[in-house]
């Protein structure tokens, strides 16, 4: 990642690019600062529906014509959203990557929330909703965020509530779109195979005549301090219980995000995209204790690194039937371990070399490459992707353990338990 | 364009080699970044299990490397991890798989482990506990997920209780609940052998020296002589793919789960196989139908137009035996009936009527300018190697695909349509809340 160029347009769009010319391929991605983190009271779910609206009817493009035209040259496209961003790509044979400028510089600015449109869409995105609700970790996670985020909009979660999904109308929707879409809030993220000076002027020309404008001031709330322990139980049919043991961290600009990288590791398994959080590894710490013994069926750990402080997850996986307390009880322990004992040297040397290999492997397309230098760049900064190696390697064994002792106390603690129930709410 | 590698990926590109114990090797070459990537398959799927023993051949290969004669299972991860490398088993219906990746250097590593496992497993029955109790999380899950719920019983009326291919790839509780390591090791000694094993290698590598590696590692696997033939699974191959019993009308259950907020349904037909003439324009009718843009036609009936669904399309899968093509969408529970009534609209529309040209032309410019983004990784080059061996397409396949797409008519798409979907008797099943009108 040492040959990403950054540039910006008179009118404030932010561009990286990184010419990759190993295949005849290439991606476009276009960011915006616009997540859930930017959602005042009763809009819950505001920016992901503004996302779908923006395959829907600009003054140009009727619903379906960019499918069309990506698809019909053998592109592939799409969106997502969360907490911090918005993002829309597509990757696409590299003599074709002018449609992504196209299809972006369009809905940039004039894309038109018909009020029929809007309304269709609310049934499909209360139906995604609904999909959602038939995984006991997302009924979980709500149930997590909203006690651990009594303030900030990290509480109300992307998708949104039924009742907000429910209430918005067609012009709270578009006056969101209108106040977060333009030049000034967004970052073009552009891997492949191109001419950057080329590319350059190529987009230029697509969003260089649109007005300057400013990203709006932030909605989101501090989060006051947790200052003692809270618990939350999800009681509801399901198949096995889920724990979910959460403790604040800080800001992805934080110094304290590699120490809290390197924890990780030892608890999971090394980062393979921006966040910690890259499958767990069968030598890990949590692995050995719960799921080599027999204890739980799966388990695993990340790093929430946002624009504001997050959390980090233990989430623990039980066997239908399984007794819940001894595997809190040990999850605490490991907990304790890090507080106790400073890891080796050899440890972190390890975790370092597999941060390593697993990025070389993980960043093989273009598009992986694409998201990470856009996900670092919406939370921090994208330059985090060329440091993300030698930042890990200047972790020492004092440091995760200080780390532990500062984030992972139990006033910061949220824990968060899923257990099955009869339908009538009773234990099952 | 044949590839999204710079270099084509054809005969003079890719190496393939007998090894002296039977097994294939394919490698190409692609120096795009420091990583390698392995896939193999051999004929050692459920088709080898019975109705009774089901999930046997998944178990398997779940617990292969869960302890050899030369490592455990911590000393295996160990080994693996070590380098931020990976490498994991499966077994569907038809064979076992698995694959790996790593860093190029330390190729010599996956080929040492994959062979060790392979060759070696003890099956040790503290491993095979916990494989066991993680089959029947698996399965739990699986009984309260509405999607995978509709699709295992979809493929249970489909197929009829006795083939393979209507049983789940993980089994049932009831007959996973009493496997022990002894049955793994009988299942083994039975079913693996080398003779029918493809290994594709990708990635920044020299042929000549993974030809070299591959001849004392994986070439070294001695068949055990009492093990089943690639002749027996090829005749457990075709009973499986003996027509099910027909039908003349449709059939429908509905399956409740506590709980439930949305409904997902299945619905459809048995298909053809990925080796019948008519897959191509298969393909080409199953894009048009329910993938283009966000679920084809079908999407922008019951999604765009009606706004009924966050998802709904359609799939035709590939395999040696007769698969499914079938429509799946997630519905609110009031609207299961519109949906399913939408989606056989659709699909009886393009039974009658040839689609228009340019709905034709885009789908088929998809199919196969997707090409170098599906090549893009050493995994998706080396999974493309591993289906054209699979399927006999030759290796210069990919240089024919395009033609092979752009030989299919509008008339064809709506005879292979029509062969399939026309038949009145299709299967439905819907899961989720209780439906009051079902």
């Amino acid at each position: 990642m040492d040959d990403v160029r950054e540039q910006a347009l008179a009118n404030g769009l932010a561009v990286l690019t990184r010419e990759v010319h190993t295949a005849p391929i290439a991606t476009f991605f276009i960011w915006y600062r616009v997540g859930a983190r930017d959602e005042a009271q009763g809009m819950s779910g505001a920016s992901h529906w503004v996302e779908h609206m923006m395959f829907k009817r600009t003054q140009r493009l009727a619903p379906g014509d960019i499918g069309r035209m990506v698809e019909g040259v053998g592109g592939t496209f799409n969106a997502f959203t969360y907490e911090d961003a918005t993002a829309y790509h597509e990757t696409l044979p590299a003599e074709h990557l002018d449609l992504a400028l196209e299809i972006e510089s369009d809905r940039m600015l004039n894309a038109v929330f018909d009020p029929d449109d809007v309304e269709a869409e609310r049934t499909v995105i209360i139906s995604e909703r609904e999909g959602h609700e038939a995984s006991p970790m997302f009924r979980l996670m709500e149930a997590v965020e909203s006690t651990a985020f009594q303030v900030h909009p990290y509480g109300h979660g992307v998708i949104g509530s039924k009742a907000d999904l429910r209430s918005m109308t067609r012009d709270d929707l578009f006056g969101h779109y209108q106040r977060h879409y333009g030049p000034g809030n967004a970052v073009i993220v552009a891997v492949g195979d191109f001419d950057t000076d080329d590319l350059l002027g190529r987009i230029d020309e697509h969003f260089g005549g649109f007005p300057a404008n400013s990203s709006p001031p932030s909605l989101a709330e501090c989060e006051p301090a947790q200052d003692e322990a809270r618990r939350v139980e999800v009681h509801h049919p399901g198949p096995f219980p889920v724990l979910m043991l959460c403790h604040h961290t800080p800001e992805r600009t934080h110094a304290d995000c590699a120490p809290l990288l390197v924890l990780n590791a030892l608890l999971s398994g090394p980062p393979s995209g921006p966040f910690g959080g890259g499958g767990t590894l069968r030598t890990s710490r949590l692995y050995q204790r719960f799921v080599a013994s027999g204890m739980a069926a799966m388990v695993g750990a990340d790093v929430g690194v946002n624009i504001d402080p997050s959390l980090h997850r233990v989430v623990v996986i039980l066997h239908p039937g399984g007794e819940p307390e001894p595997i809190e009880k040990a999850v605490l322990d490991e907990i304790q371990r890090l507080h106790d004992e400073a890891p080796s040297q050899e440890e972190l040397d390890r975790v370092v070399r597999q941060t390593y290999a697993k990025r070389a492997i993980t960043l093989e397309s273009v598009t992986a490459q694409a998201v990470q230098l856009g996900m670092l760049e919406m939370a921090a900064s994208w330059r985090l992707a060329q440091t993300l190696t030698d930042d890990l390697r200047q972790v020492t064994p004092a440091d995760v353990q200080r780390v532990a002792r500062t984030y992972l106390r139990e006033p910061s603690r949220v824990t968060g338990w899923f257990l099955p129930a009869a339908a009538n709410g009773a234990a099952a | 364009m044949t590839a999204g590698a710079r270099h084509a990926i054809n005969a003079d590109s890719v190496a393939r080699h007998t090894l002296a114990n039977g097994a294939t090797l394919l490698v190409y070459p692609n120096p795009a970044s420091p990583s390698v990537a392995i896939g193999a398959y051999h004929a050692a799927g459920a088709v080898l299990e019975t109705r009774e023993q089901a999930g046997l051949a998944s178990l398997t290969a779940d617990a292969l490397n869960r302890g050899t004669a030369n490592r455990t299972f911590l000393e295996f991860s160990e080994e693996l991890d070590q380098v931020g490398a990976s490498l994991a088993f499966h077994a569907d219906t038809e064979y076992a798989a698995f694959g790996g990746r790593a860093l190029a250097e330390d190729l010599e590593l996956l080929l040492t482990l994959a062979t060790d496992v392979l060759s070696h497993p003890t099956f040790p029955d503290d491993e095979v506990g916990r494989v066991r109790e993680q089959t029947l999380t698996v399965l739990a899950h699986a009984e309260d997920n509405p999607g995978s719920r509709a699709a295992r019983r979809f493929r249970e009326l489909l197929y009829g209780p006795s083939n393979p291919n209507g049983w789940p790839e993980e089994g049932y509780a009831e007959t996973v609940r009493d496997v022990q390591g002894n049955d793994l090791r009988a299942f083994h000694a039975r079913a693996y052998a080398p003779a029918s094993l493809v290994l594709a290698v990708v990635g920044a590598v020299d042929p000549p020296a993974v030809l070299a590696l591959a001849e004392v590692t994986i070439g070294a696997w001695k068949a055990n002589p009492d093990a089943a033939t690639t002749t027996d699974w090829r005749e457990a191959l075709d009973a499986a793919d003996a027509p099910p019993a027909m039908f003349a009308e449709p059939r429908r259950e509905d399956l409740a789960i506590a709980g439930k907020t949305q409904t997902e349904f299945l619905l459809g037909w048995l298909g053809i196989r990925r080796t019948d003439p008519s897959y191509y324009a298969t393909i080409v009718a199953n894009f048009i139908l329910g993938q283009l843009g966000l679920g084809g036609r079908i999407g922008s009936n019951v999604r765009d137009t009606q706004g009924l669904a966050y998802h709904a399309s359609s799939y035709a899968v590939p395999g040696l035996t007769r698969q499914p093509w079938s429509i799946r969408a997630g519905i609110n529970p009031a609207n299961v009936d519109r949906a399913i009534e939408a989606s056989l609209h659709e699909a009886r529309q393009l039974a009658e009527t040839p689609p228009d040209a340019e709905e034709l032309r885009l789908s088929k410019q998809a199919l196969t300018g997707s090409l170098p983004l599906r090549l893009e990784r050493n995994d998706g080059i080396a999974n493309m190697l591993l289906t054209m061996e699979r399927y006999g397409l030759g290796l210069d396949y990919l240089g024919a695909y395009p033609n092979l797409i752009d030989a299919v008519t509008a008339d064809d798409v709506r005879d292979v349509t029509a062969a399939v979907m026309a038949d009145p008797a299709y299967t439905l099943v819907t899961a989720g809340p209780e439906l009051s009108t079902a």
